[in-house]
């Protein structure tokens, strides 16, 4: 028989495997993520709620949704990996694809995670001026600003560590897909070391665990400059992430089926 | 659409000091069915993956349609290797049809969708809630209805009973016959689908040990049986596979081309001869020496007779 | 016609032996279809090339003929070829097989040949295939 294909008629135009993947993988952390913001949200009117009872509320307690706005998608990340490499490419597709739209969606849904969090601080602020409270900001990671009215800072601030964490999530699934439990572990601080590097870069004072590193006037950041200057070592360290992360995942033999 | 050809050179697939797959080389020919046979750990799964471009070999090279598949996006569309447990979603049937709607051109939903029905599927049951027979049903319908160039079955049907495993034959042939692809199927379960192969390759510790047709690989082998005497005398410079000793009569399994006065000198022995189905074939050309001396199969399979 | 293919001969011997045996009695006239391999193939769960193999060893013996776009036909004088062959075969492959295997049993050839004039007696001749049609109820089949 002949190893001539001969073409079918035309077939509507499909998206391209990358296109198609990121759609995929996207839906996948939107639903989530809504999940994800609607028990958060629940938590902060719940918890509004009840220490507006002792008071006037004196500290904003949305920003402690921010720790949240790490890990979670770090973990999610891990996740795409872990449960999305082998089906990609058993029905047909490149890692290449698959990486290329993982990296891809790991910066939208950091993106979109600082959008929602910056939004939900306004609104809190808007909340807060009508009852009369003050919205102060006390966790480690925002001391990079003074109040929430620092739009631009903030959502450099949030989007670079949450870009920080996404890549490195998918760092670590890749590591853990390919060497499995026990290298992936030994080599969590090279894999998510970056994300607190980076947190460190963009925080005023301290490091995100609340431990003081360098003093207040050293390390504060008082110019635009300043914080360009950590974007940019930040972004290259999120490159290096990715970078890898696309390295592993291009030359990964796939693992067993799972029965 | 019609089937990939694939031809494979020299490839050595080795896990740190394993050795899976040690120089092998191998021709599948473009629209056909494949039967790939081998015991446990014989390497066919390795080879499989290797031509799917789930992995790559340490050396040597495969040609799929012509190319590379690793990574390969034109050639890897039209790939499929259906592994047992198989590797879709953990998520509904449904969405694993989605999915291979948009990643496999010729897939066909409705195909799928008659032949869950025909294993008795519900499309939005959750994968991970299926029995081991009903994700391998799930497993070959998805599989099949890919249309992939080609498409390739391992031990899919594992789990699956019998009437299950018979309706994905049928099934597998019919859609073969209407939409021609090359298959490749790999089971333990010879006696059952070798009537669909039209060309078999033997692995055996990481080698081929044979590949050519399978009705070719039939004649080779014979059985002879009679009167012990008769039965050895006849077997005198042939290769003998296999022995069976029913009371004073003898039973050798002979593998080797037919030759014209076969007949006339069984005639005259007074021995029948008889033809030997694949399985058994497959069964005696891959014993190891410890599995034919406690079947009293006695040495090796050169010339001499036992006894 | 025979439903099962057993696991002994090989399958396309087995086929090709069948289509043969219905052309001699009949079952296939000369010019009809042969069922093609696509219905072999689904019909025995056999592949289809299997099949095609024996139909090349009956086009090759001028049994069949192929009919491009349509498909296997029984060609003309099939019948009558099929059986001059068998009627030159008979006596090396039926005949004296039976006599030999008469010797290991014993039975004097004598018996033998006395019951062959029984059963020429008894039954009627068959025909010589190239004319007439089968017309005798109750032969053999």
């Amino acid at each position: 028989m002949s190893a001539v294909v001969a073409r079918p008629a035309a077939r509507p135009v499909r998206r391209s495997p990358l296109a198609r993947t990121i759609r995929h993988q996207l839906a996948a952390q939107f639903y989530v993520g809504a999940w994800f913001w609607a028990i958060i949200l629940a938590g902060v009117v719940v918890a509004t709620v009840i220490a507006s009872r002792f008071g006037p509320v004196e500290v904003s307690i949305m920003q402690y949704a921010r720790q949240g706005t790490l890990w979670f998608p770090f973990s999610m990340m891990i996740f795409i990996v872990a449960a999305g490499l082998t089906p990609h490419v058993a029905a047909g597709m490149t890692r290449r694809s698959f990486a290329a739209a993982a990296a891809v969606v790991s910066l939208i849904v950091a993106a979109a995670n600082a959008l929602v969090l910056v939004g939900l601080l306004q609104v809190e602020r808007a909340v807060y001026a009508a009852a009369g409270w003050t919205q102060s900001l006390t966790d480690g990671g925002l001391d990079l600003v003074s109040s929430t009215t620092d739009v631009g800072p903030l959502l450099v601030a949030l989007v670079v560590t949450g870009a920080a964490a996404t890549a490195s999530g998918l760092l670590v699934g890749v590591v853990y897909y390919r060497v499995g439990g026990w290298w992936g572990t030994l080599t969590l601080p090279l894999t998510v070391g970056p994300i607190l590097v980076v947190g460190q870069l963009l925080s005023g004072t301290i490091g995100p665990f609340g431990v003081p590193v360098l003093g207040k006037d050293t390390w504060a950041i008082d110019t635009a400059s300043g914080l360009a200057l950590r974007t940019a070592v930040s972004a290259a360290l999120i490159a290096i992430l990715l970078a890898v992360f696309n390295r592993l995942t291009r030359g990964a033999p796939l693992g067993k089926p799972v029965v | 659409m019609s089937g990939f050809g694939v031809q494979v050179r020299d490839v050595t697939v080795r896990y740190g000091s394993e050795t899976a797959l040690d120089r092998v080389s191998l021709d599948i020919n473009p629209g056909t069915i494949t039967g790939l046979l081998g015991r446990n750990g014989s390497g066919k799964t390795t080879l499989l993956s290797v031509l799917a471009a789930f992995r790559r070999p340490t050396s040597g090279s495969v040609l799929v349609d012509g190319e590379d598949p690793w990574e390969n996006p034109r050639v890897m569309q039209g790939i499929g290797l259906v592994r047992e447990g198989g590797d879709w979603l953990d998520d509904r049937i449904s969405a694993s049809i989605d999915y291979l709607a948009g990643s496999r051109p010729h897939f066909d939903r409705d195909l799928a969708e008659r032949l869950l029905d025909t294993f008795k599927l519900n499309p939005r049951a959750k994968r991970t809630a299926l029995s081991r027979g009903q994700k391998s049903a799930m497993s070959a319908s998805l599989g099949i209805a890919a249309r992939t160039e080609l498409t390739m079955l391992d031990e899919v049907y594992l789990g699956m009973d019998a009437p299950s495993r018979y309706a994905f034959y049928d099934a597998l042939l019919a859609d073969y016959l209407e939409h021609p692809r090359t298959i490749v199927l790999s089971s333990h379960l010879i006696d059952e689908i070798d009537r669909l192969f039209e060309d078999v390759a033997i692995l055996q510790d990481g080698t081929v040990l044979l590949a050519e047709g399978a009705d070719e690989l039939r004649s080779r082998g014979t059985t002879v049986t009679g009167p012990a005497e008769k039965a050895a005398a006849f077997a005198v410079g042939r290769d003998v596979v296999g022995r069976q000793e029913l009371g004073p009569t003898l039973r050798l399994t002979l593998f080797g081309d037919p030759r014209p006065g076969d007949v006339a000198q069984a005639r005259e022995l007074g021995v029948d001869l008889g033809p030997v189905d694949l399985q058994d074939l497959f069964v005696h050309l891959t014993a190891e020496p410890t599995d034919r001396a406690q079947r009293g199969t006695g040495s090796d399979r050169k010339s001499e007779v036992p006894r | 016609m025979n439903a099962i293919f057993d696991g002994r001969d090989p399958i396309y011997l087995q086929i090709a032996d069948q289509i043969r045996d219905d052309i001699l009695d009949g079952a296939l006239k000369e010019e009809d279809q042969v069922m093609s391999t696509t219905q072999y193939a689904t019909t025995y769960r056999i592949n289809p090339a299997t099949a095609a193999k024996a139909f090349a060893e009956l086009v090759d013996e001028g049994v069949l003929y192929k009919r491009r776009g349509v498909g296997m036909f029984v060609a003309t004088g099939a019948r009558s070829a099929l059986a001059a062959r068998g009627r030159e075969r008979f006596f090396a492959d039926v005949l004296d097989p039976a006599v030999q295997e008469a010797r290991r049993l014993g039975i004097d050839l004598e018996d033998v040949i006395a019951r062959i004039r029984l059963d020429a007696a008894t039954q009627p001749p068959a025909d010589e295939g190239a004319t007439t049609d089968e017309s005798t109820p109750g032969g053999e089949s």
